[in-house]
């Protein structure tokens, strides 16, 4: 009893960090089909800044947030800016994208590694502690972070069904052409997203980083499993990929119990493989059709 | 001092490597109806979407009320005034059609003028009124004109540029549509319209270029063309 | 007519410049360069030989993988276990790896090949990491030699006493570095033959056809599916061959072939060279081999000038060197590009004919409201 209790818990911990870790990778891949291999360098940059934020500024927790905000804000300009504009126009773009935000979390973790070192540090903005029930241990953490992942996702809801500039990303999401012929400026709404995105994203790294630690790679092994829950889940369904975050975070952590913790995330994407070979749209997704 | 909309000097473009369009010009006075009619596949299409922007423009120059816009990003050029209603809509699939016509005033600052304008849209087609919560991928092809149309109009242009309104419509709608058309040319808006359908835009139209393979190889008024036969057969079949 | 012929050109001229290629690295060893240079350009000429596969997938066959290094370390680490637990000859086990690569280019193609493009990247990805993250942890002793305990895939240090070429015995200890070379040009030259070759054929038409234009292609009948998995399997070989090669010069195979600073290196050679070209991969491996290893002092930013690298090719050199080189030896202003040779005529016949008939050029007659 007491270890399928565990097992929960930990299915709910391991979930909630790839819940929240995949909140902006969705958002970017939905709307613009853009697959952020970078995602993990937002997620460290919001890590970091939480840890300078309180360790070295000594500033109180309440900060470290809204200063993780700023950071993803910054990462998401400088992406945006310097790369993604010049790409976003080129009928290759979805595949030039891929192999610019490889070279791109390469180059953040390695500016993180030259800037704070590898040493892997205590995030300091953490809850310590639980819930006891019988022999096992809910996390404080982890219900934080879920917390936060569910209010991240309406953020998102709002800001793409409420405001103007989610209208226009919508549109521009929807008819590209369309849009540029009422006046919509392509590329800055590419930056809004980005930098939505960015936010978002930052925020999350925060909470993962709560869990793993930070040190200069965090970004790296939380973005490939939440790319891999995206890809599952269906693109551009957000709700669609905080459910298959906790169930296949559930999976690897029943699997880990099982056979052994190496053996957590290959079962993992086995499962996914299958999934995929079943629904090459994802589970929840479906067939977008392209004009001729 | 420049009484024309719209103004082509030498302009060429095409796509990729592929030249469509060879030193097209021409001269659209403010508040005229010019036509530009021709076989398919010739470059009509690709001479409005030089003009709204949607292509690039190779060589030449495309003056708009005297501004040369031919270097300019096609989302600044709907700012002036110029409005591209495209061939096959291009409407916003999974938004309403109010959400679409809005979008199309997505530049206008003050919300009064928008929900006028709005007002004026449903006026000129009712049916777009009783389906304003309809979304817009699950229209028949009459009413997706429509949409266009209104919501070129909701961008309040000055110069409307209108790719083949008649396109694939029942006769009673081109009816509609070109009514419509007559109206919206009583307030002063410069159009230019690509048909197919001669007879329509015979009515409406001040004066027709006829284009093939990328450049114009005949102008003048609708009397004219509809008393040259041989042009008639030659280029359109007639 | 006329296109056949410029490939016929386009063929002959690749001849000449691969055979000038071949024989200047014949006879480079000749000059004495040292061993240091000889051990470099044997590296370019194994990288050159997996990038030329990796381009062939990705470039030509728009297979967007980037697992690629995982056939490279299935076939290096089946021929070392079939060196160290079966005691075959290297040669023998090379093949075999090179076979077993196929097989399992051929299951990770069917596995992820139903994907859209990106996302086989991603899949293609987490299989490479999925591959390391297993070998890396792989502590259980397997069986003790000499007291020493093997892991069954060699763990993080990797496999080795697994045997050798046999160059020592057969060249004699000074030799064995002009062995490792000439064998590592074999590889290359092979290889890239073979890659030529599948650009050159109707598979490699049909590949650009579907590359252009998915949705033409596919109402005309074409497998894209089948042709792609074809070609990744068949490429297979050659990349689990260039990883029996390394790890038969190396002796030693481990997963660092994985990590992500080789897949960034490689990836930036096959991005700077251009990609889906000819020539391509050999470009960029020699001009980033040539950068490493002129460049040996700034490890630390190793990473950082390779992340530098691809980034600004993509935005500013989107064909690479090839096209780069291209552009200076065919420069012509857009405006006199002119049609393709067939359908110009045409225009021009119609044109000609329909001006005749109506004795009327109206070009530039303006409305005079």
């Amino acid at each position: 009893m007491d270890i399928f209790l565990q097992v929960i818990f930990s299915s709910l911990t391991v979930g909630s960090i790839y819940a929240v870790g995949t909140i902006a990778l969705s958002l970017l891949l939905g709307t613009l089909s853009m697959l952020n291999l970078a995602h993990g360098t937002f997620i460290a940059a919001g890590g970091y800044s939480a840890y300078w934020t309180m360790k070295v500024m000594g500033a109180h927790w309440i900060f470290a947030l809204p200063i993780s905000v700023v950071a993803g804000v910054i990462s998401g300009y400088l992406m945006y800016h310097l790369v993604v504009r010049w790409l976003y126009d080129r009928p290759d773009f979805e595949i030039d994208i891929i192999i610019v935000t490889v070279a791109i979390a390469a180059l953040g973790e390695n500016i993180f590694l030259n800037v704070a070192g590898p040493e892997a540090r205590r995030q300091p903005f953490h809850i310590d502690g639980g819930f006891h029930i019988a022999d096992a241990v809910l996390p404080y953490q982890t219900i934080l972070t879920v917390a936060i992942a569910l209010v991240l996702l309406i953020i998102v809801a709002l800001i793409l069904g409420k405001t103007k500039t989610g209208m226009v990303i919508r549109a521009v999401s929807q008819q590209r052409d369309a849009s540029k012929l009422v006046g919509i400026n392509v590329s800055k709404s590419y930056g809004q997203a980005i930098i939505i995105a960015g936010a978002i994203a930052a925020v999350s790294g925060v909470l993962v980083t709560g869990m793993a630690q930070v040190f200069p790679g965090v970004g790296s092994s939380v973005t490939l499993k939440a790319l891999v829950i995206v890809i599952i889940a269906g693109i551009g369904n957000l709700p669609a990929s905080v459910l298959m975050a906790f169930l296949l975070g559930a999976f690897e952590v029943t699997v880990q119990y099982i056979f052994g913790a190496r053996y957590g995330f290959p079962a993992m994407l086995g499962l996914v493989i299958i999934g995929l070979i079943w629904r090459p749209y994802g589970i929840f997704g479906k067939e977008t059709i392209t004009r001729v | 001092m420049d009484k024309n909309s719209l103004r082509l000097v030498n302009v060429s473009s095409g796509y990729d490597l592929q030249k469509v369009i060879h030193g097209i010009s021409l001269n659209i006075e403010e508040g005229s109806v010019v036509g530009i009619i021709g076989p398919n596949g010739h470059g009509k299409s690709t001479l409005v979407k030089t003009v709204s922007g949607l292509i690039s423009t190779w060589s030449g120059q495309v003056f708009f009320e005297g501004l040369p816009i031919e270097k300019m990003p096609a989302h600044e050029r709907v700012t002036l005034g110029v409005v591209h209603v495209p061939q096959g809509d291009l409407i916003f699939p999974k938004m309403t059609i109010e959400e679409n016509l809005r979008l199309g005033a997505v530049l206008a600052e003050n919300s009064e003028e928008v929900e006028r304008r709005l007002d004026k849209v449903f006026d000129l087609f009712p049916v777009l009124l009783n389906r304003r919560v309809q979304v817009a991928r699950t229209l028949s092809g009459g009413e997706r004109r429509m949409l266009g149309i209104g919501r070129g109009l909701m961008s309040n242009g000055k110069l409307m540029l209108i790719d083949e309104p008649s396109l694939g419509l029942a006769p009673k709608l081109i009816d509609q549509i070109y009514d419509s058309l007559s109206e919206m040319k009583e307030s002063g808006i410069t159009f230019l319209i690509v048909e197919e359908n001669i007879t329509r835009l015979q009515n409406i139209a001040d004066w027709i270029y006829l284009m093939d393979n990328g450049e114009f190889v005949w102008s003048g008024n609708p009397d004219e063309l509809q008393s040259n036969s041989e042009l008639l057969s030659t280029y359109l079949g007639v | 007519m006329s296109s056949q012929q410029n490939i016929w050109g386009r063929v002959q001229r690749d001849f000449w410049v691969g055979l000038a290629f071949v024989v200047l690295f014949l006879i480079l060893p000749a000059f004495e360069p040292g061993k240091y240079i000889v051990t470099q350009i044997t590296l370019f000429f194994i990288w050159a030989a997996v990038v030329t596969q990796w381009n062939l997938v990705f470039g030509v066959g728009g297979i967007f993988s980037l697992g690629h290094m995982a056939i490279f370390a299935v076939g290096g680490y089946v021929m070392a276990m079939m060196g160290l637990y079966n005691e075959w000859n290297l040669w023998a086990a090379m093949i075999v790896g090179g076979i077993t690569a196929v097989i399992f280019s051929f299951l990770m193609g069917v596995l992820t090949l139903r994907l859209r493009g990106p996302y086989v990247a991603v899949m293609t990805l987490a299989i490479a990491q999925v591959m390391h993250a297993l070998i890396v942890t792989d502590v259980e002793c397997y069986f003790k030699k000499d007291m020493i305990c093997i892991n069954f895939t060699g763990g993080a240090k990797g496999i080795m006493k697994f045997g050798d070429f046999g160059f020592k015995e057969w060249l004699g200890y000074k030799y064995v570095v002009f062995g490792n070379y000439y064998l590592a040009l074999a590889l290359l030259v092979i290889g890239s033959i073979f890659a030529f070759s599948i650009m050159y054929s109707s598979l490699g038409a049909t590949f650009r056809a579907v590359r252009d234009h998915t949705i033409c292609a596919e109402t005309r009948g074409v497998n894209r599916r089948r042709a792609q998995l074809l070609l990744f399997s068949v490429s297979g070989f050659f990349t689990g061959l260039a990883g029996g090669v390394y790890g038969g010069i190396y002796r030693t195979v481990g997963p660092d072939s994985l990590t992500l600073p080789v897949l960034l290196f490689l990836l930036s050679m096959m991005v700077i060279g251009g990609r889906g070209t000819h020539w391509g991969p050999i470009l960029g491996a020699g001009a980033l081999m040539l950068a490493d290893t002129t460049l040996r002092g700034i490890g630390d930013y190793r990473i950082a000038g390779l992340s530098l690298i691809i980034i600004l090719s993509i935005i500013f050199l989107p064909r690479g060197l090839v096209g780069l080189v291209y552009d200076i030896f065919n420069w012509k202003p857009r405006s006199l590009i002119q049609f393709q040779a067939g359908s110009a005529d045409l225009r021009k016949l119609q044109r000609e004919k329909n001006s005749k008939k109506l004795n009327l050029r109206y070009i530039g007659k303006t409305s005079t409201l």
